[in-house]
């Protein structure tokens, strides 16, 4: 399903039917119809066009974003539940400052000093969500370190990134992938939030996130406007989800 | 164990320094001021605004005022809500988002972790793929269009529930539910991850050959090893409800502090931004600091420092 | 917050055309059974209610119900006497010869909230306070045109002596309870109008003075209007209730209650669940809702004083020339926007002055309907074969409300007709403030002006004049300015009118702006809401300077 979706994504200028900037005046807020199978938005722009470029953009988002994320908060998470309780607690007190402070400022900062483009919003999402997968890696260190099997692999002599490696991570993954892949659709969401307040992605092709917000503000009207990206949304949640029970599933070293 | 909580109380003040250091000086970086409005004030007017807020002095003087009256609990006067303290702000806008964060909270607490850990121990059965694909759908529907749907079929069309406002207990059912929703998903799949994990452990398996019946092993065993990544998650995820969200506060008209903060950032309210900021911070300090002493009553190995009274 | 506080750029006012079925449909008959309390929707909470500070629409709604002014407005635009016996003229003696003072003889019955008498003291305290430099009242600089009003408003950090010696030079004196006397340095025929504004309604120095900051709080809002506020829990509701002290008649209605939902869709559910009487119609539901069978019965139009339009940096690279600016202004499909777009709301503007405003001229600026061949020659002319010649544009706006969907259209719209590529440069309210309106760093941007009051002089003086404040698109034209001169101090209303037509003609001519839309309002009222009269300054409520005819049928 996740491969489905990316190639729409990559093959979107093949596959969609129109460009999904080009407006028509004439068919403004259409119904569904053979010409617009998913309708039109209020500058006569086809939705399924729309939907299928933004993919691109909301998949790059959400996949990106989650690389900055694992990129950051893995390394960090494990070494603050592998060095010293002191080491750790200090680490664990910096990724406190990072969560703490306004997502929002940071966005806004970067935003003027990089305009509100694609490479932003990623940027800005991923750096700002890493230190929940820190905290959540580094509980599960913590709590994997001390068991039978880290320290058996101790006692015969093993390095630390070994067991880091060879122990540590992939028992810890379980918790860690759920993470990530339910932050995926998050990152989408955080910038379908970001439209709402005013301050989400400005690209020459739309995003899931914007047009969701663009649907909303005609829902009494046009509900299939905000329907489809949210159904676009959801559908990129299940992929995930499965795809996340897959790799863990894949990934368990007592399940094989 | 009361020496690491004393060290970690501790630990506070120089977190919440911190924050407030690099908020202060992210704001002044940040383009536009508080008296940038939509038609230019005249240069006489921002004059006299800014020496009445202090804004003339060097930023190294600001940053020192704000510090030492923050210091004593006074965290200043917002700039756009005339003559009002921030502080006073904080304080009455708390019940109205602690309320609705409360009852969030509860939702995600008591269907979240039973609903994980019922699609575990069913593991591919029905109740596995009913419960994960209710988590998903409702997870996959952003804050504003879930919020505005429920107001839409249960107050417009069905005329059962207020729209909006927070003056009696109905009035918090849709944004404590739509506030929810997203949270409670997360954690039912946390909670189903966490619980599969603990059940394929070795120790699990051995209880198991050794005949100890099922529930037996549950409810000892795993459900306490299974509980750590889920309170990980728990505590940022309350830290975020019990402070608010902007969207839902805004869909819902909570008179609460989710929306001041955002507020104070578009309008560059300098004391609303540090102190929400530093509210905010505070929360989740104390938060994390109650996360972690749970996990040490949860799992005595995870006790950062072995010379403590274990 | 996100409001329409900032989604509509200035204070907009709308205008007199009185929206048919709406202004006393039929003479209603008060029914004691049903509760008279009109519940209303502001948007947000209000910064301030303090009639000398405040600037938002919002504010205005509710500070019009506790206050009242010496003059006031009739729905067309007129003048009427509210607290002063009459509006001065040169024939009642209320205006000197020369045109220079001003004496308003006051009402000898008008009473405060709390029972004392309104006296010529308390505007006088109003006015020397929105001029006091400590105040810093944004628009104090209307009315610098008082004599000594420019000395003391400038007198930031001067020390006490020299404030009170400053002070008491401002030419606005109470020779007695029932007489103020204003002096301006020069003639000025929109001086009236000024005095009718909410800046120079009156206050309380005691109640300022004993309670602070602090004193629009319910319990110290002391106000001379129908209502009076018993209760502001912030972030949530006003309410007002009607003033037992009020020296006109009773308002028919007992109550306002004012809601603070911020979110247009929020605020149209609330409506449709009967929480309240009046809402806004969300942008791009015009036509769903206007073909709806019984929500469709319950739009009222009302045009406003307010036209938006694309301002060019004319200092900068590619818009010093005329022709350039004249080729981007011909080239926007206008009528695409109002009647696909917007299903016909609002009206195309080839000009600036509004339909509505004294100087309207539907005729002037139609060189530049649309017209994408002629266009293209006018790129030409300016020196750019073809659209790709140009230097990158990028149009910055505020992502608030409507204005990426016009930034998007505006984009699509040069794109095809002159085959420039936009660059789309969203920015958050302050930052956009700061870049676009203080420090003008852009090249093509998106404002909507709406007037403070009903007279050419709002619409072209704080936007065009060389150097003004709000002159975003660093226009400068001699001719302009010297006409503009000339017109402010004009003492005859026809030849002043005829100044302003002719600068209004230089500026369309010169296009620092590409014209694009002029505002029109459309929100829902319930059909047993009855007697709400539509002015021309409405602010965030429709009909909020009558609120008290209002009457409830149900």
């Amino acid at each position: 399903m996740v491969l489905v979706m990316s190639l729409t994504a990559v093959a979107a200028p093949i596959l969609a039917p129109e460009d999904p900037t080009r407006q028509n005046y004439d068919a403004v807020l259409a119904p569904l119809s053979l010409d617009h199978p998913l309708g039109t938005d209020r500058l006569g722009r086809d939705t399924l066009s729309r939907l299928m470029h933004g993919a691109r953009t909301s998949l790059a988002v959400g996949v990106l974003t989650q690389l900055i994320v694992v990129a950051i908060g893995i390394p960090v998470g494990v070494i603050a539940g592998f060095t010293t309780p002191h080491g750790g607690n200090l680490i664990m007190r910096a990724v406190d400052v990072v969560y703490a402070l306004p997502d929002l400022l940071f966005i806004i900062l970067l935003r003027a000093i990089f305009g509100g483009n694609l490479f932003m919003m990623i940027m800005a999402i991923g750096l700002v969500s890493w230190p929940t997968v820190a905290r959540l890696v580094r509980g599960q260190t913590l709590s994997l370190k001390e068991r039978e099997f880290i320290l058996a692999a101790r006692e015969i002599g093993a390095s630390e990134p070994r067991i880091i490696l060879h122990h540590l991570l992939p028992n810890s993954l379980g918790p860690v992938i759920v993470a990530v892949t339910f932050l995926v659709p998050r990152a989408i969401f955080a910038e379908a939030a970001l439209s709402y307040i005013g301050i989400g992605v400005m690209s020459p092709t739309p995003s899931w996130g914007s047009m969701v917000q663009e649907g909303y503000s005609v829902i009494f009207v046009s509900y299939e406007q905000v329907l489809f990206p949210t159904i676009a949304i959801a559908m990129v949640m299940m992929a995930f989800t499965f795809l996340g029970d897959g790799l863990r599933d894949l990934l368990d070293p007592r399940s094989g | 164990m009361v020496a690491y909580t004393v060290q970690r109380v501790l630990w506070t003040v120089p977190v919440l320094l911190t924050v407030a250091s690099i908020t202060f000086l992210l704001m002044h970086f940040v383009p536009g001021g508080p008296w940038d409005r939509e038609k230019r004030l005249p240069p006489g007017v921002v004059e006299s605004l800014n020496r009445r807020y202090g804004l003339d002095n060097s930023l190294g003087e600001q940053y020192w005022s704000f510090m030492t009256s923050a210091l004593k609990g006074d965290l200043g006067v917002s700039y756009t809500y005339q003559g009002r303290g921030v502080t006073d702000i904080i304080r009455q806008g708390l019940p109205a988002t602690a309320t609705v964060g409360g009852v969030a909270f509860l939702i995600v607490v008591g269907v979240g972790i039973p609903l994980g850990m019922a699609a575990a121990m069913r593991r591919n059965s029905v109740v596995d793929y009913v419960s994960m694909s209710f988590a998903t759908v409702f997870a996959s529907i952003p804050g504003f269009v879930l919020g505005i749907l429920m107001v839409i079929v249960l107050s417009v069309r069905w005329h059962l529930l207020p729209t909006g406002g927070l003056e009696s207990p109905s009035h918090v059912i849709m944004p404590a539910l739509a506030l929810a929703a997203l949270p409670t998903a997360f954690i039912a799949r946390v909670t189903r991850a966490s619980v599969l994990e603990e059940l394929g452990q070795d120790y699990v398996r051995t209880a198991r050959a050794k005949g100890l019946s099922s529930p037996m092993v549950q409810y000892r065993h795993v459900l306490r090893n299974a509980l750590i990544p889920v309170l990980t998650s728990l505590g940022p995820e309350l830290a975020a409800l019990i402070t608010g969200s902007f969207i839902i506060e805004t869909v819902f008209s909570v008179p609460g502090i989710g929306r001041l903060f955002v507020q104070g950032v578009f309008q560059r309210d300098y004391g609303l931004i540090m102190g929400t900021v530093l509210f905010y911070a505070f929360v989740i300090a104390v938060l994390n600091l109650l996360v972690d002493i749970l996990y040490a009553v949860v799992d005595p190995r995870i006790r950062p420092t072995r010379t403590d009274d274990a | 917050m996100l409001t329409r506080v900032v989604g509509t750029i200035a204070v907009a006012i709308s205008l007199a055309l009185l929206a048919p079925g709406c202004s006393q449909a039929r003479e209603p008959t008060p029914t004691a059974t049903v509760t008279q309390e009109l519940r209303v929707n502001l948007g947000g909470e209000p910064s301030t209610l303090d009639p000398q500070l405040a600037t938002g629409l919002h504010e205005l709604s509710v500070i019009r119900q506790v206050f009242e002014g010496l003059l006031g407005w009739n729905p067309d635009l007129t003048l009427k006497p509210v607290v002063a016996t009459q509006v001065p003229s040169v024939e009642n003696g209320g205006i000197s010869q020369d045109g220079l003072v001003y004496t308003f003889k006051l009402r000898d019955d008008v009473t405060w909230s709390d029972g004392r008498k309104v006296t010529a003291n308390d505007f006088a305290f109003a006015i020397k306070r929105l001029l006091d430099p400590e105040v810093a009242a944004p628009f104090s600089y209307l009315y610098l045109g008082i004599r000594g009003g420019q000395e003391y408003s400038a007198a930031v950090g001067a020390d006490g002596s020299t404030r009170q010696a400053l002070e008491n030079a401002v030419a606005v004196e109470a020779p007695d309870e029932h007489t103020l006397r204003v002096t301006l340095t020069e003639p000025s025929l929109t001086f009236l109008q000024k005095m009718a504004l909410s800046w120079v309604y009156p206050v309380r120095r005691d109640v300022v003075e004993n309670s602070g900051t602090r004193w629009t709080e319910a319990g110290t809002y002391v106000g001379n209007g129908p209502f009076i506020m018993t209760e502001w829990v912030h972030q949530d509701h006003i309410t007002l209730e009607a003033n037992p002290n009020y020296w006109g008649p009773r308002p028919r209605l007992t109550r306002i209650t004012y809601r603070m939902i911020a979110d247009p869709n929020a605020e149209l559910a609330a409506y449709r669940n009967g929480e309240l009487h009046l809402s806004q119609l969300p942008p791009g539901n015009e036509r769903g809702l206007l073909a709806d069978p019984s929500l469709g019965q319950e739009v009222v139009r009302s045009p406003q004083l307010f036209t938006f339009g694309l301002f060019f940096n004319t200092a900068a690279a590619p818009f010093e020339g005329v022709a350039v600016r004249q080729a981007f202004a011909t080239a926007i499909d206008r009528e695409a926007w109002i009647d696909k777009v917007k299903n016909g709301v609002g009206k195309p503007a080839t000009s600036w002055l509004p339909p509505g405003m004294p100087g309207y001229d539907p005729a002037l600026g139609n060189e530049y309907a649309f017209d994408p061949d002629r266009a293209r020659q006018l790129l030409a002319q300016g020196g750019f074969a073809t659209g790709k010649d140009l230097p990158r544009v990028s149009y910055t706006f505020v992502d608030a409300g409507e204005q990426r969907l016009i930034a998007e259209f505006i984009q699509a719209q040069l794109k095809e007709n002159l085959g420039v590529e936009v660059t789309l440069e969203p920015l958050d309210p302050p930052a956009f403030f700061q870049q676009v309106i203080a420090a003008r760093s852009f090249q093509l941007t998106g404002i909507g002006w709406g007037a403070d009051y009903p007279h050419p002089e709002s619409f072209l003086v704080p936007l065009f004049v060389t150097g003004a404040g709000n002159n975003i698109s660093q226009y400068g034209n001699s001719e302009f300015d010297h006409l503009v001169a000339l017109a402010s101090r004009e003492l005859d209303q026809e030849a002043a009118l005829e100044l302003w037509r002719r600068a209004h003609g230089i500026l369309v001519k010169d296009a620092p702006v590409a014209f694009f839309f002029h505002g029109e309002r459309l929100f829902l009222k319930k059909p047993y809401l009855q007697g709400l009269t539509l002015t021309p300054i409405d602010g965030a409520i429709p009909g909020d300077t009558m609120l008290g005819e209002v009457l409830l049928t149900r």
